[in-house]
């Protein structure tokens, strides 16, 4: 990996956007949102130990769609963890917007998350007893803000997942899609730099998941989220930027389909 | 998170287990209800004896003895003292009161030694009445009496026989004492056995009002002399002195006999009690004090204090009479060298010039003063006591039995604070995941906290109050069924309540109840904090 020579203060950096994983002479122009470094997770089971991360490295760029994909028990999860601070590294460092994570304590975390971090689920986790609206308002309560600012910004959100509604149903009364759809609203609301997705899809059928997708698409482009996704499904990690293949708590392969959706364009146009 | 946030999400969360939380109220609702009826128990006793306490005198009286009860000090109470005691800041008045014995004769009854208290007239107007009438001032020498309604049963027994009727046989003596003719009879100083013994017909016709110069033949008869000797004091020192006053008294009591013959109907009573005299001669075992010897007078009961026949008030057991008409009557009838019954004597046994009063009552302008003007008197060297003083003792006993009772009830507020605190963990296991997910989207473990604690807080909170209001609907049942019956056993009057809630307790209760939710919340919040947010992330 080439070192990385970084612009500070470059915004509109989507269009100049560049980055090279050969050897031969790079340019980027983007900052590093999350940083990983030689990150290490060993499990105690019985008396065997198992690597569950095995030395990972890795940045992740702002406003960027990151892929991270793997099998079950490929690690992948345990990282996603690590990056949103649910989980303590046996070793090394994660760097989130210039915080070490792994040295704050739980009281530091939960106020990082609630200032930097909005989180979508595999199985939604809306509370039941709340309408959509108020599941969407309910991380803005954590900030102290007052109901009725509340819930004009989670109607905001909503309108943006189209669910406007749907507002006042309340979480079983809605589809899976639909249900997602909220999560997604309700961890836009606190315009978090980093959005984290743990397997989104997990829970939706192969149409619902790919509108899942296509809305996640839409809300990092339009309004620049950095967006860290994992999942196993190879067909929906190539809607991301950027894949980052792990296999057994290694890194395998790290591909950046921008290139390649250049290419392909590249391609198409010559048709 | 805003306080309101925390509070309506915790509503929320108890709401949507409304049977569990129901139960959960339930068993604060009762350990409340058992606490304040526990101690409303407590609180109504206190009050009932407050009641008893503040008729009796309340809360601004010093009560000054007589040392000489005490047989110690020089300190007696006379009319100087009064004039002392006025002279202290904040006493608005001081009302004396003067002991007497007399033995009393009636019919075929008589009595001996029956206490009489001469008060003034405010206190007679305080005296409730059965029937009669209170005695009005009189300077004439006579007496009349307002009777404690045990007088008649507890101290009248059969002159005959020494049998009290009342205690042999649970019957009050025969005799209507507002009609009958009663007769007081004033023995000289006991050292005038001496002379009796010796000389005992010229003493004896001294004593006795020539009215009853008849009767008098009848007691020629030496029957009685050992009663009368037993009776005696045992101041025997002053024999000479009063053996010397003796024979000092005829003249005195010769004037006074003419003024007293002319009592109504005075006359026509002395046949019966002639009659009755001759009776009891004939009897062997005659155990009456009134020998040939014991000068009688005419004395009136113009109203006996009310209360049934078995009950017991603050002036049962003695006669009261007015205290100017009392002085009067013992002016009359003693001579200045006479040792007046109660009536302390000096070093050298001879009575004082003027009479003294037994007690003074102190009345201070507020309760707030009591405490200063009490140690004034006492600094003084008089023994003074204020129902103020006692108070704070009984206040102290009854804090121990609240206490006691307190603590039984509190019993089952332990248990349902057991109840809260698994109610509140069983929630927190429930919401593991739901807690994981706030956790992860940015909720404080302090809002965690607050938010399970608010939940227990409001758990005994509504029980509180629920468990205030089952407790007034059983302190309601308790004062109309248990009271009346109990409350009278206990000499309290049927109109006391059993059972007082005060507003004070009330809000105690259920700020209790509250802190009790809150600590056996405690833990179980602190639980909550402590899960893992990874809890949102497993899927099921």
């Amino acid at each position: 990996m080439c070192d990385i020579i970084m612009l500070v203060g470059t915004r509109a950096f989507y269009v100049t956007y560049f980055v090279s994983t050969t050897n031969k002479g790079c340019v980027l122009v983007a900052d590093v949102v999350i940083e990983v470094k030689d990150l290490y997770k060993f499990f105690e089971v019985g008396s065997s130990k198992v690597h569950a991360l095995d030395g990972v490295d890795f940045k992740v760029y702002e406003g960027e769609f990151c892929a991270i994909v793997g099998t079950s028990g490929s690690g992948k999860s345990t990282l996603l963890n690590m990056l949103a601070g649910l989980e303590k590294p046996t070793r090394g460092e994660v760097i989130i917007d210039g915080h070490h994570i792994e040295k704050m304590n739980e009281k530091k975390l939960v106020k990082f998350r609630r200032d930097n971090v909005g989180f979508i689920f595999q199985s939604f986790n809306l509370l039941g007893t709340m309408t959509a609206l108020e599941n969407v308002a309910m991380p803005l309560s954590f900030r102290g803000m007052s109901k009725e600012i509340r819930l004009k910004r989670a109607m905001k959100m909503l309108k943006l997942v189209g669910l406007k509604e749907h507002a006042m149903h309340k979480p079983n009364q809605m589809s899976g899609g639909q249900q997602q759809r909220v999560g997604m609203a309700r961890a836009l609301v606190v315009n978090p730099k980093i959005m984290f997705a743990d397997e989104p899809t997990g829970n939706l059928d192969s149409k619902t998941s790919k509108a899942m997708m296509k809305l996640m698409r839409e809300v990092v482009n339009k309004h620049h989220k950095t967006l860290v996704m994992v999942t196993h499904d190879d067909s929906l990690a190539a809607i991301a930027d950027r894949v980052i293949r792990i296999v057994d708590g290694k890194i395998v392969k790290i591909e950046d389909h921008r290139q390649m959706d250049e290419l392909q364009e590249d391609k198409g146009n010559e048709e | 998170m805003r306080f309101s946030d925390i509070l309506s999400m915790s509503l929320t969360n108890l709401w949507r287990r409304k049977i569990r939380t129901f139960l959960t109220v339930l068993g604060v609702i009762i350990g409340t209800a058992s606490i304040v009826v526990m101690l409303s128990l407590g609180l109504g006793l206190k009050e009932a004896m407050l009641a008893q306490v503040s008729t009796a005198g309340g809360l601004t009286e010093i009560t000054v003895t007589s040392e000489a009860d005490y047989g110690e000090g020089e300190l007696l109470l006379d009319d100087s003292t009064i004039e002392k005691f006025l002279e202290i800041d904040n006493v608005k008045s001081v009302e004396p009161q003067m002991s007497y014995t007399l033995s009393m004769i009636t019919g075929k009854y008589e009595a001996e030694d029956v206490t009489i208290i001469g008060v003034t007239q405010d206190f007679l107007k305080k005296i409730d009445l059965e029937e009669g009438k209170i005695p009005e001032t009189k300077t004439d020498g006579s007496l009349s009496l307002i009777f404690g309604n045990q007088v008649l049963g507890e101290s009248f027994y059969e002159s005959a026989t020494g049998v009290y009727p009342y205690w042999e046989r649970e019957e009050l003596p025969d005799v209507d004492l507002l009609k009958a003719a009663i007769f007081g009879g004033i023995m000289k100083d006991e050292e005038a056995e001496e002379e009796t013994e010796t000389d005992t017909t010229p003493a004896v016709a001294n004593d006795v009002d020539p009215a009853f110069a008849d009767v008098e033949n009848d007691f020629e008869g030496d029957f009685s002399d050992d009663t009368f000797s037993s009776d005696s004091f045992d101041s025997s020192s002053n024999s000479e002195s009063s053996s010397l006053n003796d024979t000092e008294e005829p003249t005195t009591q010769s004037t006074d006999t003419t003024e007293q013959s002319g009592v109504p109907g005075f006359e026509g009573d002395a046949q019966n009690f002639d009659s009755f005299n001759t009776d009891s001669d004939y009897n062997g075992g005659s155990v009456t004090i009134f020998t040939s010897d014991v000068k009688r007078v005419p004395i009136k009961a113009v109203g006996i204090t009310a209360a049934e026949e078995s009950d017991y008030t603050d002036y049962s057991y003695n006669c009261y009479a007015d205290m100017d008409t009392l002085k009067a009557f013992i002016h009359k009838n003693y001579s200045l060298n006479d040792i007046v019954p109660e009536q302390p004597v000096g070093k050298n046994g001879k009575p004082y010039k003027d009479l003294k009063y037994s007690q003074l009552t102190v009345n201070v302008d507020g309760s707030d003063n009591v405490e200063d003007v009490l140690e004034t008197i006492q600094d003084m060297g008089y023994r003074g006591e204020a129902n103020k003083e006692w108070l704070e003792e009984i206040e102290k006993e009854f804090m121990i039995i609240e206490a006691v009772l307190g603590g039984i009830g509190a019993v089952a507020m332990l248990v349902a604070a057991i109840s809260i605190a698994n109610t509140m963990t069983m929630s927190t296991y429930e919401r593991t995941k739901e807690i994981g997910i706030m956790k992860v989207l940015g909720c404080s473990l302090g809002n965690i906290r607050s938010m399970f604690l608010s939940e227990a807080a409001f758990i005994g909170f509504l029980g509180g109050v629920a468990g205030c209001v089952l407790s007034f609907i059983i302190s309601i049942i308790l004062n109309r069924f248990l009271a009346p019956t109990i409350m009278e056993e206990y000499g309290y009057g049927e109109n006391m309540n059993i059972s007082v809630i005060p507003f004070w307790l009330v809000l105690l209760a259920i700020v209790f109840a509250t802190v009790i939710g809150m600590v056996a919340g405690f833990f179980p919040a602190q639980r909550a904090t402590k899960l893992s947010p990874l809890a949102a992330i497993r899927n099921e």
